[in-house]
């Protein structure tokens, strides 16, 4: 999805966070005013 | 004027959902009450000083009786939709006036009806809890982590200064118990949620950042103030002062040298930008799948309604006496499922409506229109999602994005 390469650190953990997302017909959206506790990802195998 | 919010009259469910080809998503974060009161009385607070009181009708802790039926209710809905997940996050006032052990036994309650309801491979239960941290001591944070609660704190910075408005009943500051209990949850990373912050303006957005990592937070939620057209948020005079602030941030976490920390607000703009769908209420337009459960038992819809007028979250449901489903068919709840379909037509007409999604729903209120407006903070979003988009454009030299 996102080609980046080691000189952007943060996009590139980025990519990796939003990465499992692709393909993802619909999501959805969590209350703010709440902790927010990044979703598990699932196993790539 | 009284107030006449869209979407709380002329509003039919299933006229709408047909209109805009969707239905129902069913709940998966339910924010349940354990303390209506709190121990701190923060100048701004929009539970105790804003429009609606309702709190002052609650019963201070949440009673056996509101435990058990919150439980059934949320093992019912989870089994009745094969959730795979579903997310509980305690909730007050201040969660821990009464100590660890109430939500302990709310959560307890919570997973074994689930289980009872969906086997002990069905849905998962994912808890947290959002306090002010004054009363965190490592004996609290491991019974808390012992019971696999998540613990989220809430802070205006990571400065004495930025605190100033959180004080206690008498005045006094917040911040020398909140920085030793921070301290303590530091030492816990597994059970460390994150920091959420309320923006303001007129503070200097890099020493905020800076300051707040002190604090290691594993995430780190940036919040606009809660304000809507009839209720201005604070400015500084700037065309776009929370997107600015909020853009200055960005580049100090974008141009970091390493990872420092999750700021949710960034990857989500990011995600949607690339076309991803989003999972916050921020931005995007998702449906979105969370309830609030009070004390005394009342199925409502999100605190933040509360800034709007009083009365704004009711939905006139309780957990004794209606399923979760019914909640659903609220059409305050249903105009939050309905994506673009829910957005003035100002909003369906903007080139970056797939990103912004209208921005937070409570911040579209204006008292004769109700919800059905841009944001009050249109132009500080615009401003944001134009400048993420454009780093990213030169990041990644996707020239699609230089379009947005």
């Amino acid at each position: 999805m996102l080609a980046v390469g080691a000189t952007q650190p943060v996009l590139a953990a980025v990519a990796e966070t939003l990465q499992w997302r692709v393909g993802e017909s619909a999501r959805c959206a969590f209350y703010d005013d709440a902790p927010y506790v990044p979703p598990e990802q699932p196993s790539r195998f | 004027m009284a107030p006449r919010p869209w979407p709380a009259q002329g509003f039919d469910v299933e006229v709408v959902r047909r209109a805009a080809g969707v239905g129902p998503v069913p709940f998966q974060q339910f924010v349940l009450k354990v303390h209506s009161r709190c121990n701190l009385a923060c100048t701004y607070c929009y539970v105790y000083e804003g429009p609606d009181q309702s709190w002052r009708e609650r019963p201070r802790v949440v009673p056996e009786r509101v435990v058990e039926a919150a439980a059934r209710g949320i093992a019912k809905h989870a089994a009745a939709h094969r959730l795979r997940d579903v997310h509980v996050n305690l909730h007050g006032g201040e969660p821990l006036l009464s100590g660890p052990g109430p939500l302990v036994r709310y959560v307890t309650a919570v997973r074994r009806a689930v289980a009872e309801q969906t086997g002990e491979d069905g849905c998962r239960v994912h808890v947290s809890m959002q306090t002010n941290a004054t009363l965190l001591t490592d004996a609290v944070v491991t019974e808390l982590a012992d019971a696999g609660i998540k613990i989220g704190v809430s802070l205006d910075g990571g400065l004495a200064r930025h605190n100033s408005r959180r004080v206690d009943r008498r005045g006094r500051p917040a911040w020398p118990a909140a920085t030793r209990g921070l301290r303590v949850l530091a030492r816990y990373p597994d059970t460390y949620a994150g920091i959420l912050c309320t923006i303001d303006p007129a503070t200097d957005p890099i020493e905020v950042y800076e300051s707040l990592l002190e604090f290691e937070p594993p995430s780190l939620d940036l919040l606009l103030p809660h304000a809507n057209w009839s209720a201005l948020p604070p400015s500084t005079g700037a065309p776009a002062p929370y997107g600015e602030w909020l853009a200055a941030v960005f580049d100090q976490w974008f141009d970091a040298e390493r990872v420092r920390t999750t700021i949710r607000l960034f990857t989500e703009v990011i995600g949607l930008l690339m076309g991803l769908p989003s999972g916050t209420e921020a931005v995007g337009t998702s449906p979105v799948v969370a309830v609030v459960v009070d004390t005394d038992g009342a199925i409502e819809q999100v605190d933040s309604l509360k800034t709007t007028y009083a009365g704004a979250p009711v939905t006139g449901l309780d957990v004794f006496r209606h399923a979760f489903d019914q909640a659903l068919d609220h059409p305050g709840i249903a105009a939050r499922q309905l994506g673009l379909a829910a957005l003035s037509a100002e909003c369906q007409e903007c080139a970056l409506v797939q990103v912004c999604g209208g921005g937070n729903y409570a911040h579209r209120f204006r008292t004769d229109t109700g919800f059905l407006n841009p944001s009050v903070y249109c132009t500080d979003l615009e401003h944001l999602i134009r400048h993420i988009a454009q780093r990213l454009s030169s990041a990644v030299g996707d020239a699609r994005l230089r379009e947005a």
